[in-house]
């Protein structure tokens, strides 16, 4: 029996169901409601994960040709795969620390001078996933994992927004919004880099909204259109490096046919689809949780600032968004050719909606004072940091079985380094 | 009632928060309006009235659809509350 009780805790969406009826209670929501958003939560989470395991397919597919093509590890940066290997293995973990980072991002902004409250529900997943996974690696309790882990995810939703708060400033004209994306150093950075340009900003009166983009890019914008397009050219890539290299038989078994040409198209596409089904179950899941943060936190800390996803700024520069797409994919391949040159053992692969996400919010970045260069170089930067940063904890993560896919975002990497680094150093200690 | 879509192009972070908040507007000003939230996709063979996003997706959107609101500072109620009082203007002259 009470094992029994202790398999469902380990019951990922039950979890979250919960979470979502406390929050849901709290803001004293008729009963109807309670109800219909607990069960709809739980689904939402379900779904995810059906979503993840289409994805996690195709990335494993993509994994052995490349792997076999190249001869050297290929992972791809997509957080959300990464974050469903990390769920499946540990989902009671990262959950709790999801819970508890909310609660201690609630309780920092209250009392100390870090007013941001985290809105961006999925990237705190995300986030909360890296530590959990930091935490376990280094050998941790499962109650200092939880604790710990929640406390530093708190304390960076809270604290980290007001890194990039100047520049958000400029970007939108006024101080009531932060940025809630988990690249607030790499943003932060690439409107510094954005400032190196000012002066010839200044003297070409060039703003990214005077350039005119082809219009075929704009096609990009449609985050599920630009994942379909860039898995497809990433799965010819890698069968045609198998084909050539003599590999024919590989391919034609795992396409179970002799047309193996047409495979890679339905995978990039299988691959988008599973993104779509995944986007529909966050979207559910997330949806009630972060109600009821805005809830509590509207009736309780009432000067706080509410931090939100990327897509707030597009906005006020949509040009240098998709400048930043362009830069940072750029900035990924570059990434990726060093890994190959210095013989990397793996090699990280930039996933197209994070080039565009956080590309184009460092774009949006450099070009608040730099304009078009600033936005091309900013992201440029960022997107290097993308798919090199990982390298550093892949290591840790792959011994704990989350092998096939890597988180690319740059402060979560900086920040599980930091803490990787340091808690390993102490126990050498003693 | 009028219907409304609250979507962003992912369809999670930013729409969801634009969502909260116009339905804080509608709830404070009683405005005829009953919003659900949604990405892209969702847009396809949508048959609502409205369709409320951040400026720059509106603005590429608008031939699409019947009538799109684009919001530049997402968390601005008033600029949230005089465009669908904008919106209710031009329905109520129809």
């Amino acid at each position: 029996m009470i094992e029994a009780l202790l398999g469902q805790v380990r019951n990922t969406a039950l979890i979250i169901g919960l979470v979502a009826l406390v929050g849901l209670l709290l803001q004293k929501k008729k009963s109807s409601e309670v109800i219909s958003g607990t069960v709809k939560t739980i689904i939402g989470f379900m779904i995810f994960n059906i979503g993840s395991g289409a994805m996690s397919g195709v990335v494993n597919n993509f994994s052995k040709l490349f792997n076999l093509g190249f001869g050297v590890e290929g992972v791809t940066t997509q957080v959300e795969v990464a974050t469903a290997l990390a769920l499946n293995e540990f989902g009671t973990e990262v959950a709790l620390v999801f819970v508890l980072g909310f609660i201690f991002n609630l309780i920092i902004a209250k009392f100390t001078k870090f007013k941001a409250i985290f809105l961006t529900g999925q990237h705190f997943l995300y986030f909360g996933a890296v530590l959990a996974l930091v935490f376990i690696a280094l050998g941790s309790p499962m109650i200092v994992t939880v604790l710990v882990g929640g406390l530093v995810l708190g304390f960076a939703g809270a604290a980290l927004p007001s890194l990039a708060q100047p520049f958000m400033k400029k970007i939108t004209g006024s101080d009531d919004i932060a940025m809630g994306h988990f690249n607030l150093i790499g943003y932060t950075f690439a409107g510094w880099v954005g400032k190196l340009f000012a002066k010839s900003a200044e003297k070409e009166e060039s703003d990214s909204s005077d350039v005119n983009l082809p219009d075929f890019l704009k096609l990009f914008r449609d985050f599920v259109f630009s994942v379909a397009v860039f898995m497809m050219v990433l799965f010819y890539v890698a069968t045609i490096a198998c084909v050539v290299n003599g590999h024919m038989d590989v391919v034609k078994k795992m396409a179970m046919n002799d047309i193996w040409f047409i495979w890679p198209l339905l995978q990039g596409l299988q691959f988008a689809a599973g993104m779509s089904v995944l986007i529909y179950g966050v979207r559910q899941f997330i949806a009630e949780i972060t109600a009821a943060f805005v809830g509590i936190s509207e009736k309780y800390i009432p000067d706080a600032k509410p931090a939100v996803d990327c897509p707030a700024v597009f906005p006020f520069a949509p040009n240098a968004v998709l400048i930043g797409f362009v830069g940072a994919l750029l900035g990924g391949f570059l990434g990726m050719w060093l890994m190959i040159m210095f013989k990397s053992p793996v090699v990280l692969i930039p996933a197209a909606g994070i080039a565009f996400f956080s590309g184009g919010t460092a774009g949006v970045f450099g070009n608040a004072y730099g304009g078009w260069k600033g936005a091309l170089v900013g992201s440029f930067l960022v997107g290097i940091g993308l798919v090199v940063l990982p390298l550093v904890l892949y290591p840790a993560f792959a011994q704990l079985g989350i092998a096939e896919a890597s988180f690319p975002n740059i402060d979560y990497n900086i920040f599980g380094a930091v803490i990787y680094a340091i808690i390993n150093f102490m126990k050498g200690l003693f | 009632m009028y219907k409304a879509l609250v979507a962003c192009r992912a369809g999670m972070g930013s729409s969801l928060l634009l969502k909260i908040k116009v339905d804080q507007v509608i709830k404070e000003n009683n405005y005829p309006i009953e919003t659900e939230h949604g990405n892209l996709d969702s847009l396809i063979g949508y048959t609502g009235d409205l369709f409320i996003s951040m400026e720059d997706l509106a603005e590429e959107l608008r031939d699409t659809v019947k009538y799109a609101i684009g919001i530049r500072n997402i968390v601005d109620k008033n600029e949230i509350q005089s465009k669908l009082e904008e919106y209710l203007n031009f329905e109520s002259n129809q």
